[in-house]
C-alpha cells in the first residue's frame, strides 16, 4: 500500500488512541466475554434480584429469599461479554474522488475506530467492499499495518452487498463508512447491516463538492465509479436543483437509518480533515473520551 | 439612413467580445462527480460535435447581443432624411488630371459611381462646381434620380491643377447657409475645412507614376542662320521605387522614331536636350504605360522663328550703347539696325517712329543716385524678375519721365510707359550710367530681355507654340487687320472652337492636351499643349477617405428625423426584460 495512505492510517490510529467504545445497551446474553454487559447473564457478578417469571433456570432460585418471604425469586448476575466490530469500507472509485479529502477521512475514520475498539477489547474484522465484500489483509492487526487498500471498484456497495455479502457476527456493532451516492433502496443494505446487530453505525463521508457544487456554465459530468458522462449546462438554478436531490437523497438515509434502529452521522472529509473532530461519535453514545 | 457620429459604431466591437463571452463559458469543463444520479435533471448541453458547434445561445445571449448593437447604434444618433425635404447640396468636384489615374477603373470613375450612390441614397437638389484651375459653376441644376450623364459630360478632369480652396469659397457662395457641401477629390484636404458642412471624399490611391514634368522647344540662338530647334525633355520617377522606362520619340523632321531606355531612381527626374531641324513636323515624344496616360505623351510644334528688329540711336561714344547692344544680343532674338525696326532706343523721343515702340533713355545734365528701396509695378512686364539689390541707380535731375511710372525711387520717377491709342509703347528711362551700376548688374540682361519680348507678343503671331495646360493661347493680329472675322481652333480630339475677335489680339485657354491648329484669314499655326504639371502627375501623396461631415450639424436639424430615441427605448425594454429572465432564473433555454 502507498505509504501516503498508511501515514493516513497511523494518523487515524492515533487519534483512535484517545476514545473508547462505549458498551451497547443492546449486547444480547451471549457466552462468557472479557466485558460486563448492562443486560444480565451468565457471569459470577450479581446484579440484582427480580420476581421468577416462567422459563427462568431454576438454578438461578434464591431458596432462601424463598424461604424467608414465601415469594419466588431469582438471581441476576451480570452478563459477560466479548464485544465485536465488524467494520466495512467502502472501496468504490467514488470514495477516492479526486480533488477531494474523501479517501482521507474515510481511512481516519476506520482507523480511528478500530483503534478505538481495540483499546474498548473489542474484536474487530474490517471488510473492504470490491467484487463483493473482502476482508481487508492484515484487518484484525492494527491499523497501520491493513494491506491491499484500493479504491477501484466500480461498483456501488449495495451491488457488492449483492454479490458476495459481508460476514456480520451476532450481536456485534456494525459500522460501515461510504459516501452512500448511489441510487437505489437504503433498506437493501441497512437491513442487512441492523440484522441482529448490537449498534448499527451508517457513516456517510462526503466531499464538500458533493454537498454544495459550485460552478456554472457547460460541464461534462463525469461519473468516477462508471465513466460515464453527461454534457450540461449548469446554471445557478440547476445548482439548486442538485442540492435539493441531495438533500432528499440523504433524507432517504437517514429516514431508514431510523427505521432499523442505526445512527446515521454525516462527516464532511474537508471539514472533517481540518478538525478531525469525533464529536458525533461521543454526542451519539458510541464512543467515550479516555 | 445615416449616422451623425459613425465613428461611435466602433462601439460594435463589444459583438465580438459578447460572443467570445459565450464561448468560452460554453466551453464544456471536465468536472469528476461522485455519482451522475444527482444531476439527473440538469439540461443537456448537445452531445458530441465540435466546440463550436457546441456553442451555448441562451435568450439571454440574445437579448444582451440586441441590446448592445442597440446602444451603439443610438450612441451613433441615427436619423433618416425627411423624404419630402430635398436637401441643397452643391458637389465640387476635383477636375484636375490626376483624376484621370488608373488603369483599369480611374480614381473619377470610382467617384462618380459613389456620388450616384449618394444621390440614390439621399434626395438632393445638387449645383456642380468643376475644381480646375479656376472654380467653375456648371450650369442646370441636378436631382436624385436625374442621369449621371450629364454631370459626367461636364466633369472632364482635363484641368492642369484644382484649386478647391477657391470652389469651397464659391460653394459656400452660390449654396447659402443651408447647403451641404460634397467635395470629390482624389486627395486630402490641405487646408481647414468649415465645420458640419463640408464633406471630403478621397477616392485616390497611392500609385507609382513616370511623367514628362517639363518640355520645351525653342529656336537655338545663334540668329537666322541657325535652322535648328533646341529640344528640352524632362522625365520624372515619382513613385518610391526605381523605374525604367521606354522614351518613344517620332517626328521631328529628318529624325527617324528612336527610343531610349531612361532608368530613374525614385523622385529622381532626367534631362534629354536634343536638336531637331527648325520648321519640322511637331516632335511626339511617348513614355511606356503607367497608372496615368496623359502625362506620357508630349508633342512639340517648332515656333516660328521670330526676331526683334532694333534701333539703337546712341551716339557711338556713349558708353550706354555698347551695354544695350551687348544685352539685346544676349537675348538671341534679335536683329539690331536691320530697317524697319520694330523697337527704337534713342536719347530723345521720335514722333515718326511708325509702328515702332520706342525706348528713350535720358543720361544728360547734373544726376542723383539712388541705392533704393525702388518701387515698382509688379504687374508690368518690364518687371518681371527683376529685384534691384545693390542697384546704385542715377538720374538727372532735371528730367521727369513722362507716362506711368514703372519703377521709381522714392518719389523720383526712374522708368514710365505711355501707351497711345493704336497700342505702341514709349517708354522713358532716366539714367545717368557713368555714375550707376544698373548695367553691370544682373537686372540689366533682365530688364532688356523682359523688353524683347514683351515686344516680341506683340508682334503677329502666337504668343508661344509649345503651352503647358492651363496657360492661355495669346494670339496678335497685325495692326492692319481690322477684320472682325472669328478665329478657328481645332483641337486635337478633333472638335472646333470658333473665337470671337474684339481688337489685335485673342486669347484662349486649350483644355485639350495634343496638337491644335490655330486659323484666322491667312494666319494659320500649329500649337501644342501638354500636361506638364509635377504635381499633379505626383499620384504618391493620394488616398482615400472621409474628412467632416455635415450630419452632425445642428444647421441640417429640419431636414432629419432622430432615431436615437426609438433605439434607447427598445434597449430600456430589452434589458428590462432581461433583468426580469434572470430574476427568475431563466433565460437559459436556446
Amino acid at each position: 500500500m502507498a505509504d501516503p495512505l498508511r501515514s493516513v492510517l497511523m494518523e487515524g490510529e492515533q487519534l483512535g488512541t484517545r476514545y473508547r467504545f462505549l458498551p451497547s445497551g443492546r449486547a444480547p446474553l451471549g457466552t462468557a466475554g472479557s466485558q460486563l454487559a448492562r443486560a444480565a447473564g451468565e457471569s459470577m457478578e450479581f446484579m440484582e434480584h427480580r420476581d421468577y417469571q416462567p422459563g427462568d433456570d431454576l438454578r438461578r432460585m434464591n431458596w432462601s429469599a424463598f424461604a424467608r418471604s414465601d415469594k419466588l425469586v431469582v438471581k441476576v448476575f451480570r452478563q459477560e461479554v466479548t464485544p465485536h466490530l465488524d467494520l466495512v469500507l467502502d472501496g468504490s472509485k467514488s470514495m477516492a474522488l479526486e480533488g477531494t479529502e474523501k479517501l482521507r477521512a474515510a481511512l481516519v475514520l476506520a482507523a480511528a475506530l478500530s483503534s478505538a475498539a481495540d483499546r474498548s477489547g473489542y474484536h474487530r474484522r474490517v471488510s473492504i467492499t470490491r467484487n463483493g465484500c473482502v476482508p481487508v489483509e492484515g484487518g484484525g492487526d492494527r491499523p497501520s499495518t491493513w494491506n491491499r487498500l484500493d479504491w477501484t471498484s466500480s461498483l456501488n456497495p449495495a451491488e457488492s452487498f449483492r454479490i458476495r455479502p459481508p460476514v456480520w457476527r451476532p450481536h456485534g456493532i456494525r459500522a460501515m463508512i461510504s459516501d452512500y451516492l448511489w441510487l437505489g433502496n437504503p433498506l437493501e443494505i441497512l437491513n442487512s447491516m441492523a440484522d441482529r446487530s448490537a449498534a448499527t453505525l451508517v457513516i456517510q463521508v462526503l466531499a464538500e463538492d458533493d454537498v454544495n457544487p459550485v460552478g456554472i456554465g457547460n460541464q461534462r459530468l463525469l461519473d468516477s465509479e462508471t465513466g460515464e458522462f453527461y454534457e450540461v449546462f449548469v446554471d445557478a438554478a440547476g445548482l439548486e436543483r442538485y442540492r435539493q436531490n441531495f438533500q432528499r437523497h440523504q433524507q432517504a438515509w437517514r429516514a431508514a437509518a431510523r427505521q432499523v434502529g442505526a445512527t446515521f452521522l454525516t462527516f464532511i472529509a474537508e471539514d472533517f480533515c481540518r478538525t478531525w473532530d469525533f464529536s458525533p461519535f461521543v454526542q451519539s453514545g458510541i464512543l467515550s473520551i479516555g | 439612413m445615416f449616422f451623425a457620429l459613425p465613428w461611435m459604431l466602433l462601439g460594435l466591437l463589444g459583438l465580438p467580445a459578447l460572443v467570445a463571452i459565450y464561448w468560452l463559458r460554453s466551453r464544456a469543463r471536465t468536472k469528476t462527480v461522485s455519482s451522475l444520479f444527482l444531476w439527473g435533471d440538469q439540461r443537456r448541453s448537445q452531445q458530441g460535435g465540435k466546440a463550436f458547434q457546441r456553442f451555448q445561445t441562451p435568450l439571454l445571449f440574445f437579448l444582451e447581443l440586441l441590446a448592445i448593437f442597440l446602444i451603439v447604434a443610438a450612441a451613433a444618433l441615427p436619423a433618416l432624411i425627411r423624404s419630402a425635404t430635398a436637401r441643397p447640396l452643391i458637389l465640387v468636384l476635383d477636375d484636375s488630371y490626376s483624376m484621370q489615374a488608373g488603369k483599369t477603373e480611374s480614381t473619377r470613375d470610382r467617384a462618380l459611381r459613389s456620388v450616384e450612390e449618394e444621390f440614390r441614397r439621399t434626395d438632393y437638389v445638387a449645383r456642380v462646381i468643376c475644381a480646375g484651375s479656376r472654380p467653375q459653376l456648371q450650369s442646370g441644376v441636378f436631382r436624385s434620380g436625374d442621369s449621371f450623364k450629364e454631370i459626367a459630360s461636364q466633369w472632364t478632369c482635363r484641368a492642369p491643377l484644382s484649386d478647391l480652396e477657391s470652389a469651397l469659397l464659391l460653394a459656400g457662395e452660390v449654396g447659402g447657409e443651408t447647403a451641404r457641401i460634397l467635395v470629390i477629390s482624389d486627395q486630402a484636404p490641405q487646408f481647414p475645412l468649415p465645420a458640419h458642412r463640408v464633406e471630403w471624399r478621397s477616392f485616390g490611391k497611392p500609385l507609382k507614376n513616370v511623367a514628362f514634368t517639363a518640355a520645351g522647344r525653342d529656336p537655338a540662338s545663334g540668329g537666322t542662320d541657325a535652322q535648328t530647334d533646341r529640344v528640352l525633355l524632362e522625365v520624372t520617377n515619382f513613385g518610391s521605387s526605381p523605374a525604367t522606362t521606354e522614351l518613344t520619340l517620332t517626328g521631328g523632321g529628318e529624325m527617324g522614331p528612336s527610343s531610349k531606355r531612361i532608368e530613374l531612381a525614385p523622385g529622381t527626374a532626367s534631362r534629354l536636350i536634343l536638336n531637331v531641324p527648325s520648321g519640322s513636323a511637331p516632335l511626339l515624344a511617348r513614355l511606356g504605360t503607367d497608372d496615368l496616360a496623359i502625362d506620357d505623351t508630349t508633342v512639340l510644334v517648332s515656333p516660328p522663328r521670330q526676331l526683334l528688329r532694333v534701333q539703337v540711336d546712341l551716339p557711338e561714344g556713349n558708353p550706354l550703347r555698347r551695354e544695350l547692344i551687348r544685352a539685346l544680343e544676349s537675348t538671341g532674338q534679335v536683329l539690331i539696325g536691320e530697317g524697319r525696326p520694330a523697337l527704337i532706343i534713342s536719347d530723345q523721343v521720335q514722333p515718326s517712329a511708325g509702328t515702332a515702340w520706342q525706348l528713350v533713355i535720358h543720361s544728360r545734365g547734373e544726376a542723383s543716385s539712388f541705392d533704393g528701396p525702388f518701387v515698382m509695378d509688379r504687374n508690368h512686364p518690364l518687371t518681371a524678375g527683376l529685384s534691384l539689390d545693390a542697384v546704385i541707380w542715377s538720374a538727372p535731375d532735371e528730367i521727369v519721365p513722362s507716362g506711368i511710372p514703372v519703377i521709381t525711387a522714392g518719389n523720383r520717377v526712374l522708368l514710365a510707359n505711355q501707351e497711345d491709342s493704336s497700342g505702341r509703347q514709349t517708354l522713358e528711362l532716366v539714367l545717368t550710367p557713368e555714375l550707376s551700376n544698373l548695367t553691370d548688374s544682373l537686372d540689366w540682361p533682365i530688364f532688356m530681355t523682359n523688353l524683347v519680348r514683351w515686344r516680341l507678343e506683340d508682334q503677329p503671331g502666337p504668343s508661344r507654340s509649345n503651352l503647358q495646360l492651363g496657360q492661355p493661347l495669346r494670339v496678335t493680329f497685325p495692326l492692319d487687320d481690322l477684320s472682325s472675322e472669328p478665329a478657328l481652333v481645332t483641337t486635337s480630339d478633333g472638335q472646333s472652337v470658333s473665337l470671337p475677335v474684339a481688337g489685335r489680339s485673342v486669347e484662349w485657354t486649350p483644355e485639350q492636351v495634343g496638337l491644335s491648329q490655330f486659323r484666322r484669314g491667312s494666319m494659320a499655326f500649329p500649337f501644342a499643349c501638354n500636361p506638364l504639371n509635377g504635381a499633379e502627375s505626383d499620384l504618391s501623396k493620394c488616398e482615400s477617405g472621409t474628412w467632416g461631415s455635415w450630419n452632425a450639424s445642428d444647421r441640417f436639424q429640419d431636414q432629419r428625423m432622430n432615431l436615437d430615441w426609438a433605439l434607447i427605448l427598445a434597449a430600456l425594454a430589452l434589458l428590462a426584460g432581461h433583468m426580469a429572465l434572470v430574476s427568475r432564473g431563466g433565460g437559459t433555454g436556446s
